[in-house]
């Protein structure tokens, strides 16, 4: 007798397991071998799902793909990604190789994805490297004390429990392999069905997750980073947070490695008070979680410019991801050299990694070269240090060296109306007006425009008198004095949620009670400015929501302060509760947002969470009321971050600049059959309604945002009381914007049972219902998607530990 | 009508692009045409040109939709509550995102779609989205600013110009 199952096949590794064995030497019971890597067993079961491959999750993503169709909003109508083109796409055509429209913008996805997650996954790997060979491969992974349930999204993926960071190889290996394996899809005559490359998308979003958190877990553990640490303390944000009478030292990207090398010289040489040390984009949020006390963040990405200008830094050390692609002709202009410190992102500087630090110094001060790249941080920081210690008397007269309103008002004067730089701009800004009213010495639309400007510069390249007009704009805005004020306080990023945290708040997230979480992730292309970001977070934390935040999001929400002078995270608890904003970190640390949501299903609810990732997103997207706003979403690594909340079943809302992802992920509320589902419990077809009604979605304006938000937190297992809070946030902040009298067309779609009703909109709601001949509808408290999980749910009744 | 030579922003190589309507008075007879099955959707960037030239724009766009007979769908609450203000009833709250999937999906009816004030890119996409999976819905961009993925467009004009070719719409409209 033999009864044998093989568990994974994770690339070339093999395992498997016998239940019972009879040989001719003995009888066997419980054999498990691995060859290659030795998964470590922890007291759960095998999952179904370890390692998978494309295919394997294929099931899930029909699932979903079925409910939330793509909506396709092609950028270009045709193909130019072969000689076989350029081919005509337009209106059913097909291209040469045989694709049409929809399929090449799944593609065109897909390969947007693929870059994202080969980003997350390079930098997961050159900190894991690095700070292996630094910590060792047996530096533990400890979170902390309040952390039992360490890396939930590798343990839920991969089956793999991993305590070190050589158990962490493995795991990296696999996402690396598959992301391979996916992008390969894109090639010419590869894939050729829509639905087959969003699941390819969707497993890019979920390999993209894996190796946010390998590379958060990574520092965390390893570099003292803040861990699980509701209480992280506040640091100095803004451009008038940095104290320019120091060196400066500016480091901008995403890898914290150099920046924290430039900290601990600081500090071995007793010379850390000498110099500032602050942070653009990433970088900056890490370098705080690092020093957690005096470095400090300028800005999200799109204050890069904006900081360089003001010619305050002296030295500028860049790593990776997000940094302006001509950085070096920008420092040139304000004469601080560059220090390059990934091979990544080298920008034609030569190489000094080997060569005599002071050397390369007089190099830099001198100005003989431009920059150096110097692809060892300890090096790179001793240098930048010096760079930045020699050089700040001799660039005195580069700070805040900005034109001042006489300049200004003379180069307005050159314009000529012709309005090439508004049509060029992407926001839309009225620059040819406020430029008209500068020329007449009134410099205030001119400043105005510096909120919504994210200084792309497509205006300065465009204008045919050769004005500088995005410096016009910081002239003004420092003229004003708007970027002097830019001084607030940012919660340092805390890492992962705590398990104790989720056991407080789990039942009330899946009840409804709290009516939902919401994460404002991503980028800083705002279409309004920062402030929109910070003034959602505001109302949501109000209402109760748990708000949390990463990225530049995180550093938006700190750019608003209340009529008392206090930013949100003053104002708000940065514990993972009802009405805390929690600010996770840099955009790797968004792997703890998903984390928390796996927690809710894993600690809470008590399911499997070992190699269980349908079971656990089934239950996400039908229970966990989470919904993920990239409002200001601009990156590759954006959408990869995005598709892996859609495979985990929580919808994203992005800003209006997120349309130019090419496609949305829409609901149809007119088709009754695909908001059916099952009952777990009695395995009966139950209308769920449309919840969450979208997968991806980007709202036009601030309000449709607001709107959608309480929308996208309805779940179908909400109990009556959880329905009837959310509804009441959906109603409240409709008629909030549109008018006490109005009510929001399709509420009769949440409304299952008059239990459901908000009190203070109890006669209204009544009178629309009867109006729309509604009925009642079933509840149900266990709805799944998938047909197996009811033969799972009946096997656990009795006992079984699947 | 005067005609600038430029578009706005990037328009992308394709091989359908909008017809351009230099000629107010074809305007006039395409929305005559369509009268009964329009739609006038108005984005948040109407506001901004009210505000920047001190016009009444939404009440121009309420007399051409009071002659067509044609609903006025928007989300932007500064609009709504102008709307309210003027009585003006035929107005209905959507989002446009969720406006086209069903147009798309062919939940509506409308023949043609008259568009104004949304974002540049949005409308841009929304706009394409359209022209290739229901061509059956014409779309017409009644913006300051050229739209190539419309059906028709008006050129990319000067503000003031484009407000008085509005006002010269409504009173062709009106004969």
């Amino acid at each position: 007798m033999f009864w044998c199952t093989i568990l994974s096949i994770p690339y070339r590794n093999l395992r498997f397991r016998a239940d019972e064995l009879k040989t001719r030497i003995g009888d066997i019971k419980g054999l498990d071998v691995s060859v290659g890597y030795i998964i470590e067993e922890w007291e759960e079961p095998p999952g179904p799902t370890p390692f998978p491959s494309i295919a394997t999750l294929r099931h899930w993503d029909h699932k979903l793909l079925n409910r939330y169709k793509p909506l396709y909003l092609p950028y270009c109508d045709l193909c130019c990604l072969c000689t076989y083109g350029r081919c005509d796409l337009s209106r059913g055509k097909r291209g040469s190789c045989g694709i049409n429209l929809s399929e090449q913008q799944s593609r065109l996805v897909t390969l947007v994805c693929a870059v994202g997650a080969s980003t997350h996954a390079s930098h997961a790997r050159e900190l894991l490297e690095k700070l292996k060979a630094r910590y060792g491969p047996d530096a533990p992974i400890d979170l902390g004390g309040e952390v039992y349930v360490e890396m939930p999204i590798t343990r839920l993926v991969t089956g793999v429990k991993p305590k070190t960071l050589r158990d962490l190889e493995v795991v990296l290996d696999y996402v690396e392999k598959q992301i391979v394996q996916t992008l390969a899809s894109v090639h010419t005559g590869q894939e050729g069905s829509w639905i087959d490359y969003e699941s390819k998308v969707l497993h890019l979003g979920m390999l993209d997750h894996v190796a946010l958190e390998i590379a958060d877990v990574t520092q965390v553990a390893t570099l003292g980073l803040p861990k699980a640490d509701p209480d992280a303390p506040l640091v100095g944000l803004g451009i008038g947070a940095i104290d320019s009478s120091k060196p400066v030292i500016l480091v901008i990207g995403h890898n914290v490695l150099p920046s924290a090398a430039i900290i601990d010289y600081l500090e071995a040489r007793g010379i850390r008070d000498q110099v500032e040390v602050c942070g653009l984009c990433c970088t900056a949020h890490d370098i705080t979680r690092y020093e957690k006390k005096r470095a400090k963040i300028v800005g999200p990405m799109s204050w890069q410019l904006r900081f360089v200008r003001t010619g305050v830094p002296d030295v500028i050390v860049i790593d990776e991801q997000c940094i302006y692609t001509n950085i070096v002709e920008e420092a040139q202009k304000i004469g601080a050299p560059v220090i390059a410190t990934t091979d990544k992102a080298m920008r034609g500087l030569p190489d000094r990694t080997y060569a005599d630090p002071d050397t390369t110094v007089e190099e830099l001060v001198s100005g003989k070269i431009p920059g150096a790249v110097i692809l060892d941080e300890e090096r790179a920081a001793e240098v930048a240090v010096k760079v930045a210690l020699k050089i700040a008397p001799m660039r005195a007269r580069y700070k805040w060296s900005l034109m001042n309103k006489d300049s200004l008002v003379e180069y307005a004067k050159k314009c000529t109306m012709c309005r090439s730089c508004e049509r060029n701009c992407p926001q839309g800004l009225p620059i040819s007006n406020a430029i008209a009213l500068a020329a007449k010495g009134d410099i205030s639309a001119l400043a105005s425009l510096y909120r919504n400007c994210f200084a792309c510069r497509r205006c300065e390249y465009e204008c045919p008198r050769g004005i500088p007009v995005l410096s016009l704009i910081l002239a003004a805005a420092k003229e004003s004095g708007i970027m002097q004020n830019e001084k607030y306080a940012c919660r340092v990023g805390r890492g992962p949620i705590q398990d104790t945290e989720i056991r407080s708040v789990g039942r009330d997230i899946v009840l409804g009670t709290i009516p939902g979480v919401v994460a404002f992730v991503g980028c800083s292309n705002w279409p309004e400015g920062a402030e929109d970001v910070a003034v959602m977070a505001r109302e949501f934390a109000s209402r109760r929501y748990i708000v949390m935040a990463s990225g530049c999001s995180a550093m938006a929400i700190a750019m608003y302060k209340n009529e008392e002078g206090r930013t949100p995270y003053e104002e708000f608890s940065g514990a993972f509760e009802a009405g805390g904003i929690v600010n996770v970190g840099s955009c790797v640390a968004n792997a703890h947002i998903a984390g928390a949501a796996i927690k809710i299903a894993n600690i809470f609810a008590k399911l499997p969470l070992r190699a269980n990732y349908a079971e656990i997103a089934d239950y996400i997207l039908n229970r966990v009321g989470a919904v993920g706003i990239a409002w200001g979403a601009m990156s590759q690594k954006a959408a990869a971050i995005a598709s892996g909340f859609w495979r985990l079943g929580v919808p994203v809302i992005v800003g209006p600049h997120g349309l130019k992802y090419r496609r949305m992920l829409l609901g149809d509320v007119e088709d009754a059959e695909s908001w059916y589902a099952y009952d777990a419990m009695s395995g009966e077809k139950v209308w769920t309604g449309p919840a969450p009604a979208h997968l991806f979605y980007a709202a036009e304006t601030f309000e449709e945002a607001v709107i959608m938000v309480p929308k996208l937190c309805i779940r179908p297992a909400d109990t009556p009381q959880g329905r009837s809070i959310k509804l009441t946030n959906y109603i409240s902040l409709y008629k909030k914007f549109y008018g006490s009298d109005k009510l929001p067309p399709d509420v009769h779609l949440y409304v299952r049972t008059e239990a459901d009703i908000p009190i203070a909109y109890k006669d209204e709601v009544l009178t629309y219902l009867k109006e729309v001949g509604w009925r009642e509808k079933p509840v149900t408290a266990n709805p799944t998607l998938l047909e197996d999980i009811i033969e799972k749910y009946r096997l656990r009744r009795e006992g079984a530990k699947i | 009508m005067a005609l600038e030579y430029w578009l706005r922003g990037d328009i992308p190589p394709g091989p359908i692009k909008a017809i351009v309507l230099t000629d107010i008075n074809r305007v006039a007879e395409i929305l005559k045409k369509h009268s009964g099955a329009t739609a006038i959707l108005l984005g948040p960037s109407i506001l901004d040109i009210e505000k920047l030239y001190n016009e009444d724009v939404i009440g121009k766009f309420v007399e051409i939709a009071r002659i067509l007979n044609a609903p006025i769908i928007t989300s932007v609450s500064g609009v709504i509550q102008k709307l309210d203000s003027m009585k003006f009833a035929e107005h209905r709250i959507e989002f446009p995102l969720e406006l086209f999937r069903k147009l798309s999906r062919g939940v509506y009816s409308y023949k043609l779609l008259a568009v104004t004030g949304l974002r540049y890119a949005y409308e841009w996409l929304l706009l394409n989205h359209l022209k290739h999976y229901n061509p059956s819905i014409n779309t017409i961009s009644l913006d300051p600013y050229a739209q190539p993925n419309a059906t028709w467009t008006m050129p990319s004009l000067p503000p003031q110009i484009w407000l008085k070719n509005l006002a010269q719409l409504i009173e062709i409209l009106k004969k």
